[in-house]
């Protein structure tokens, strides 16, 4: 049995099959059907986290509606939208950062690996390490250059002496491309760095406990642009090694760093594809109005 | 093409169509004057005809600059990046039409000083009558392209069918004639080329009614009549006209 879904748009109907949705782990099989009412292809075949059928309530308000998306292994995918269309909240629930915030509720599924990241026994903290993430504005700890990028090693006991630690400092900070520029000043504070500077020192802390997703909530929208340029410079370098996921209110951001573009829009993941088919030939009306500046 | 958050970027596109507009009403008004003054044997009106080409050329470059300055400006991406682009082509067409016209002109000052008027006077007559249909195609597809009516862009573009008819007609009538006395040889070559400037201005105008789908929004081109792949049937099966008919063209001029 299926069922006609009209999405926001009359003229974009997708027949859906009506069949309840599979356990997550089953579904992340490519070709596998999906209830949505997205536009394009929500599954990838190498997948590494899952999202199926993820809601988000903040008390009364319903920010994310019915989200399934896949996010593929070494590859960059953007998440674009007007302001409060839910790509942030959606990226937040990715590392479980709404659990931070007392009125979120979060329903659906979410998978790492084939395991739901909402189970009971997941431990947040190890979570976070193996999804990282990076803010809109660089938030290094008030520490020295050489902490903030050992603490998160030191606890999650990824290093089992300080040559190990010293090692692993110096491979972060050179896969973010900041060796070079503060290896001897490794005991400065991290703080007294540039902009641009502090971001990839950010950048480096999250890859120095070896995740395997790097969310990036708008990493370049308080850098100028030649820190920005830098910055998307080395998302396509991380690309080699994990998964990012990057929010931004900047179209030839998206459009420049990304393989995959996912558009939100009012919670709704309206439309989803690889990032030269949603810039050259957007198959949603709501998607073509936003990416050619009709409203937003 | 309206709505933009950024509302000068719906000026910038209006004023680089009415620029094409009006670049079109020029070449329509070269060809013209240049086919009069063939008819008349007026030199005085080709050569003016010659001296106005630069106008249309000069359009065309502005056309371009401001196409560029627009795409470095704006960044438009998708259905606006199809339609500055087709513009673009629009104006390209639009100089050919042009460089036609200077071709019917020169040639018509060459014919007149051969001495000799046209192999056949009542080849005047085609002549005419293609100019009418190249010009009024040429009227047409412009008008399908400021008003973005893709059936009626779609009716001008089969309406070079036609055009192509009235030139083979006239080629024929010319070998016949060259056949009857090889000393007209000459002229006989000049007409040819003349009717193929006539013929080609009736492409262009086929190319640019082809270029009025990609002007229409996602909602446009439903509108008439059918999804997203309506624009591009209509091209396609233009282009495939396109092919059909080149071959003899070719051909029977080689």
């Amino acid at each position: 049995m299926s069922t006609e879904i009209a999405p926001t748009d009359p003229n974009v109907r997708i027949r859906v099959p009506r069949a309840r949705v599979a356990a997550a782990a089953d579904d992340s099989q490519p070709g596998s059907k999906i209830e949505t009412k997205t536009v394009g292809q929500v599954t990838v075949a190498d997948a590494v986290m899952t999202a199926r059928r993820v809601n988000v309530h903040y008390g009364e308000k319903h920010a994310v509606k019915d989200v399934s998306l896949d996010i593929g292994r070494n590859a960059v995918i953007a998440l674009i939208g007007p302001s409060g269309c839910g790509k942030s909240t959606f990226l937040r629930c990715l590392n479980r950062m709404n659990d931070t915030i007392d009125s979120a509720r979060v329903d659906g599924s979410i998978t790492l690996d084939g395991v739901d990241i909402y189970e009971k026994r997941q431990d947040v903290v190890q979570l976070r390490a193996r999804v990282g993430m990076v803010f809109q504005k660089p938030n290094p700890f008030p520490k020295s250059i050489y902490e903030n990028i050992a603490y998160g090693p030191r606890i999650h006991g990824l290093a089992a002496n300080r040559a190990e630690l010293d090692e692993v400092v110096q491979t972060s900070l050179a896969k973010a491309g900041l060796w070079e520029e503060v290896k001897d000043r490794l005991d400065h504070p991290g703080t007294g760095l540039s902009g641009g500077q502090q971001q990839r020192l950010c950048i480096a802390r999250a890859i120095a406990v070896d995740p395997e997703v790097i969310l990036m909530d708008e990493p370049c929208s308080a850098l100028d642009p030649i820190a920005t340029a830098r910055i998307e410079d080395l998302i396509d370098e991380l690309r080699q090694n994990y998964a990012i996921v990057i929010v931004t209110h900047n179209m030839q951001q998206a459009a420049r760093v990304s393989q995959r573009t996912a558009y939100f829009h009012l919670g709704e993941l309206v439309e989803v594809g690889a990032t030269n088919q949603i810039f050259t030939n957007p198959r949603h009306r709501l998607t073509e109005d936003y990416i050619t500046g009709r409203f937003g | 093409m309206e709505g933009h958050t950024v509302r000068t970027f719906d000026g910038d596109i209006l004023n680089l169509r009415m620029r094409v507009l009006a670049m079109g009403g020029l070449g329509i008004d070269q060809i013209q004057r240049a086919v009069l003054a063939l008819v008349r044997g007026d030199d005085e009106a080709a050569r003016e005809v010659i001296g106005r080409a630069a106008q249309v050329t000069g359009y065309g470059q502005s056309i371009e600059e401001e196409i560029i300055g627009l795409i470095a400006r704006r960044q438009p991406v998708a259905s606006d990046l199809r339609a500055i682009l087709a513009i673009g082509r629009v104006a390209t067409d639009l100089e050919r039409v042009g460089n036609a016209a200077r071709k019917i002109a020169r040639l018509s000052i060459e014919l007149n000083s051969s001495g000799e008027r046209s192999p056949l006077p009542h080849l005047y007559n085609d002549v005419r009558k293609m100019s009418r249909l190249a010009v009024s195609m040429l009227r047409d597809a412009l008008d399908a392209f400021d008003r973005v009516d893709l059936a009626s862009a779609a009716a001008t573009a089969e309406r070079d069918l036609e055009l192509d008819g009235e030139f083979q007609l006239a080629l024929r009538e010319l070998v016949t004639y060259v056949m009857e006395d090889p000393r007209h040889l000459k002229t006989t070559v000049h007409t040819v080329f003349l009717l193929k400037a006539l013929e080609r201005v009736g492409d262009h105008a086929r190319s640019i009614a082809a270029s009025v789908p990609r002007l229409a929004r996602r909602e446009d081109a439903g509108a008439a009549g059918a999804e997203a792949g309506a624009g591009v049937a209509t091209l396609a099966s233009l282009a495939l006209a396109d092919h059909q008919r080149e071959p003899p063209t070719e051909s029977r001029l080689g």
